[in-house]
């Protein structure tokens, strides 16, 4: 058991200090691009320009800001807005975040679902002909980008047959379509992996076994397969939240919703890059702790894992 | 491997020599003005697909559609190649050096792949081509940079169980030095796996760039790629949806293609996952 917690703490220091090289490079790269924040078409008049420069401590020395700005950041605090003058970086990536984050939930619970019941239902067909083309449609799936997806969804949808509204989150049903499309990543991810992970516990012994029983095709398929086959989609949690972030740029710019996507491409445009950073650091700690809890479940569930420990 | 799965593997690379055909013959429509991909006709804009002459149909200008899906399949492919290129690359040579200097080497390396694999790879490749510009070379970069890691690991893993067989054993007996060593015995054995990278790396590097350009961040007018091309047509998705349908169909079925490839290399590369 003590190789185990070890194991375990040994994940968690890995993951807080690739947090701290995240922080520290998006840091350094935000400070060497060229131009500042507050270089806009309108030319500032240099007195506002180096008044504004000294209120966010611009001229100060490089190490000096990043020791503010860490300083800061342990306390939780991310920061001015350079754009927004009057408003925190935390308020502005909490109010997207809350959005990002129910879209991104219900998305998730939406693709993995799908996939799970149609990944088990294709993983258990034996004819061959049937098989192809299940494969095909899982690598339709994987192949289509979220924001043609989404669109095609709109066209048919809103614009053809008028039956689901094309943007924002207003009413419920403005959430149909958004999630959809959201969705698919994960659904394509988790139907291909579901299925070939079913195929390849069908074959082994105890599934006979449990035949020999007498428990029907279906309990077998369904209870004692599929709990198997599980296991692996725990490996991927990390690779599908990250599929979820790319998807949610595509589809926040499509049905106009203010998420967390669409405030950092405002912000990459603007040069807000106290805004910038927040959502890096923000992101890149989810899929830090994504990651992290992936690979400890995965050591925890599966005893072969932690001989390597 | 059954007839279907055999006939839609010919069909994917038939799609590609298609395409990279297309790609091509861009050098050609510049003699025939009405084909021509960057002259304006106003008076004949927004023709629907199906006309004898413009068989895509035009855009809001009167651009010849098919003119410009060939110039985008050129910046989308080629962007698509290079990242390969270059991603494999360095993930080849990364993979290759962790994997010949155990300890303090093989760490770093290794920690740098696991730092790049929690940054989101869109931010990174947004914050990368800000830094370096925009334009098809420093979005090839950004992507590479985030790509490689994936390589890497995979080219390590195998360099590893490679450097446990008896070949490199009595080489390594017979006093070769180890820069030899891996370029003549352990790189050939290699070779499947690298291709098998570039493959999965080529579709994933065009579903990136055409999101990109599709939310206005990708390469920059005048290159339009296909993203920007499907963007184009999502603005005017209400009068004349083909703009948007037809590059979308030219981005899904490459993807396609490519993930087809890629899946069978997988299989034959590893024949137990089947």
């Amino acid at each position: 058991m003590g190789g185990v917690i070890f194991r375990l703490l040994k994940q968690v220091l890995v993951g807080l200090t690739t947090l701290w090289v995240v922080v520290s490079l998006t840091f350094l790269l935000l400070r060497v691009l060229p131009g500042g924040p507050f270089d806009s078409d309108r030319k500032l008049p240099p007195e506002i320009q180096a008044n504004l420069e000294e209120q966010y401590h611009l001229k100060d020395p490089l190490w000096q800001q990043y020791a503010n700005y860490m300083g800061n950041l342990l306390r939780g605090d991310l920061g001015p807005s350079y754009k927004y003058r009057s408003r925190r970086v935390n308020d502005i990536v909490g109010e997207a975040f809350t959005i990002s984050l129910q879209l991104g939930i219900l998305a998730l619970l939406v693709g993995v679902g799908f996939g799970v019941l149609l990944g088990t239902i294709a993983g258990n067909t034996s004819r061959n002909s049937l098989d192809v083309l299940l494969s095909l449609f899982g690598i339709t799936a994987l192949s289509t980008p979220a924001f043609i997806f989404g669109g095609l969804l709109v066209l048919l949808f809103s614009l053809n047959l008028h039956w689901l509204p094309s943007a924002t989150l207003s009413t419920p049903s403005h959430w149909i379509l958004p999630v959809a499309t959201l969705s698919l990543a994960p659904f394509a991810w988790t139907f291909l992996l579901i299925r070939s992970s079913v195929q390849e516990v069908k074959t082994l012994s105890f599934v006979h076994i449990k035949a020999c029983f007498g428990l029907s095709q279906k309990a077998i398929q369904w209870r004692h397969i599929l709990r198997n086959a599980l296991l692996p989609l725990v490996a991927i949690a990390g690779p599908l939240f990250a599929g979820i972030i790319t998807g949610s740029f595509a589809v926040e710019y499509l049905f106009a919703i203010p998420g967390v996507g669409k405030h950092f491409v405002t912000a990459v445009t603007n040069r807000d890059y106290t805004l910038v950073m927040g959502v890096t650091i923000l992101y890149g700690a989810i899929l830090i702790v994504f990651n992290t809890l992936s690979d400890m479940v995965s050591t925890l569930l599966d005893p072969r894992l932690r001989e390597e420990a | 491997m059954s007839t279907i799965e055999k006939n839609l593997v010919f069909a994917s690379a038939i799609i590609l020599v298609l395409l990279l055909i297309m790609s091509l013959g861009v050098f050609f429509l510049g003699t025939n003005p009405d084909l021509d991909p960057a002259f304006i006709h106003p008076d004949i804009a927004l023709r629907p697909p199906g006309d004898t002459v413009h068989w895509f149909g035009t855009d809001d200008l009167g651009r010849d559609l098919m003119s410009r899906v060939a110039v985008g399949a050129q910046i989308s492919l080629s962007v698509g190649l290079l990242t390969a290129l270059l991603s494999v690359g360095i993930g080849t040579v990364v993979g290759l050096l962790a994997s010949f200097h155990e300890g303090l080497w093989d760490t770093v390396l290794m920690r740098a792949v696991d730092v790049l694999y929690s940054l989101p790879g869109l931010m990174i490749v947004i914050l990368v081509s800000l830094f370096l510009g925009r334009g098809v070379v420093s979005l090839v970069t950004a992507l590479a940079v985030f790509s490689w890691p994936e390589t890497a690991r995979l080219i390590r893993g195998q360099t590893l169980s490679l450097k446990r067989e008896e070949f490199i054993e009595a080489s390594h007996s017979l006093g070769i030095s180890p820069l030899r060593q891996a370029l003549r015995h352990i790189l050939p054995n290699l070779a499947a796996l690298i291709v098998l990278s570039a493959t999965i790396t080529i579709p994933r590097a065009i579903l990136t760039e055409s999101t990109l350009s599709f939310i206005g961040l990708g390469v920059e007018p005048p290159l339009s790629s296909w993203g920007t091309l499907a963007s184009e047509g999502w603005q005017l998705v209400r009068i004349a949806p083909h703009l948007l349908i037809i590059p979308s169909l030219f981005i899904v079925s490459s993807m396609i293609a490519f993930n087809i490839l890629g899946e069978r290399l997988r299989k034959s590369y590893n024949p137990k996952s089947t």
